[in-house]
């Protein structure tokens, strides 16, 4: 309570009478209810008010203004496209192709390569080697390579 | 608003944090709780400031509203009882300056009850009048003449001290000043009410 040496104790008494002034009976009990509807509507006015600025930005004169014009820059561009595409022919310099996968040739660890292999390479793209220990430096090394002349031995039964 | 307990919480008192910290969440249920806890209080300070239940009405409806937006931001350095008391003080304080022009209007409550056993008013009453009620009136409308007419800061200090029951700390800490403004304040609203209303104390 108070703190303080008492200068003023008949002022101190009379103005404690104060305490006994009240509101009406029951409003204390009605006063969070009005406090709490408040603040409710407050929460709903405050969800609603993004939609309510956006649709009145939308039906005010310049909101109709840059609605329009977004409106016909956009029907502008779709017609521009559309011309474009009717209008254009197929152009077979600017085709670009896919690329078909390399061959792929197994190493055979002899560091030989067979003709009959390299010939039917036929889309003179770099090949590739599934054995790595065979060195990557000799797959571009093809026209060095020796042929050397087969010999088979039948067995003769 | 009778006899209302000082704004420091002590060991038995509820404590305002847990519902602090949900209100902060936005649970509304926990808010009510607070406002259930201390409309009491920011009811009379918004009343004994303006001297009128209906202004006293808007505001304390007001400062809890205030309150409810501004939660999230409050980090807790005082306690919320102090905290709502600014806000309140704040609210009281642009309402007044806004009226410092018009005269103010008093719309005196009824007492309750309980004020016609109190032996300072019985005393005083029946000294001076047969006319119990009609005294009891005209009591409540010097008194509450003479507050109005300190300076807010005056009659902020002698609310919160003499009719509300907060110490200096407290008050210091509600408006942002330190104790010893606060006495010298209090000492000075105290001399001039004693002036105005020298023929009702003796």
């Amino acid at each position: 309570m108070s703190d303080e040496s008492n200068e003023f104790p008949e002022l101190q008494r009379l103005l404690a009478l104060k305490r006994h002034e009240q509101p009406p009976p029951g409003y204390f009990d009605r006063f969070p209810i009005r406090v709490m509807a408040r603040i409710e509507a407050l929460e709903l006015k405050k969800e609603t008010t993004g939609w309510r600025s956006f649709l009145a930005s939308l039906t005010s004169p310049s909101g109709i203004l840059g609605f329009n014009a977004v409106a016909l820059t956009g029907l502008a561009l779709v017609c521009v496209s559309f011309f474009h595409v009717i209008t254009s022919k197929p152009d077979d310099d600017q085709v670009v192709w896919a690329p078909t996968p390399s061959p792929r040739i197994p190493a055979w660890g002899t560091g030989r390569w067979p003709s009959s292999a390299v010939a039917a390479d036929a889309t003179q793209r770099p090949l590739s080697v599934t054995n790595d220990s065979s060195g990557a430096a000799r797959l571009f090394d093809l026209p060095t390579l020796t042929q050397e002349r087969a010999s088979f031995v039948v067995p003769s039964h | 608003m009778a006899s209302q307990p000082p704004l420091t919480p002590g060991p038995d008192e509820l404590d305002d944090r847990p519902l602090v910290e949900r209100a902060r969440k936005r649970d509304p249920a926990a808010f009510e709780e607070l406002v259930c806890r201390h409309q009491s209080r920011i009811y009379g300070l918004c009343y004994h400031l303006t001297g009128n239940h209906e202004d006293a009405n808007d505001l304390a409806q007001d400062s809890f509203i205030k309150a409810w937006k501004a939660l999230p931001g409050f980090r807790g350095d005082a306690s919320f009882v102090t905290w709502i008391y600014r806000i309140a003080t704040n609210n009281c304080l642009t309402h007044l300056k806004q009226r410092r022009n018009s005269l103010p209007h008093l719309s005196l409550n009824d007492l309750d009850a309980n004020a016609e056993n109190d032996p300072t008013l019985v005393e005083l009453v029946s000294h001076h009048t047969p006319r119990r009620d009609s005294h009891l009136s005209e009591l409540q409308k010097r008194l509450n003449e003479a507050l109005l007419k300190l300076s807010e800061e005056h009659r902020m200090v002698v609310t919160m001290h003499d009719v509300q029951g907060m110490s200096h700390v407290e008050i210091a800490e509600v408006l942002g000043c330190n104790p010893g403004t606060v006495r010298s304040r209090l000492f000075y609203a105290r001399q001039q009410l004693q002036a105005w209303l020298s023929d009702l104390i003796k």
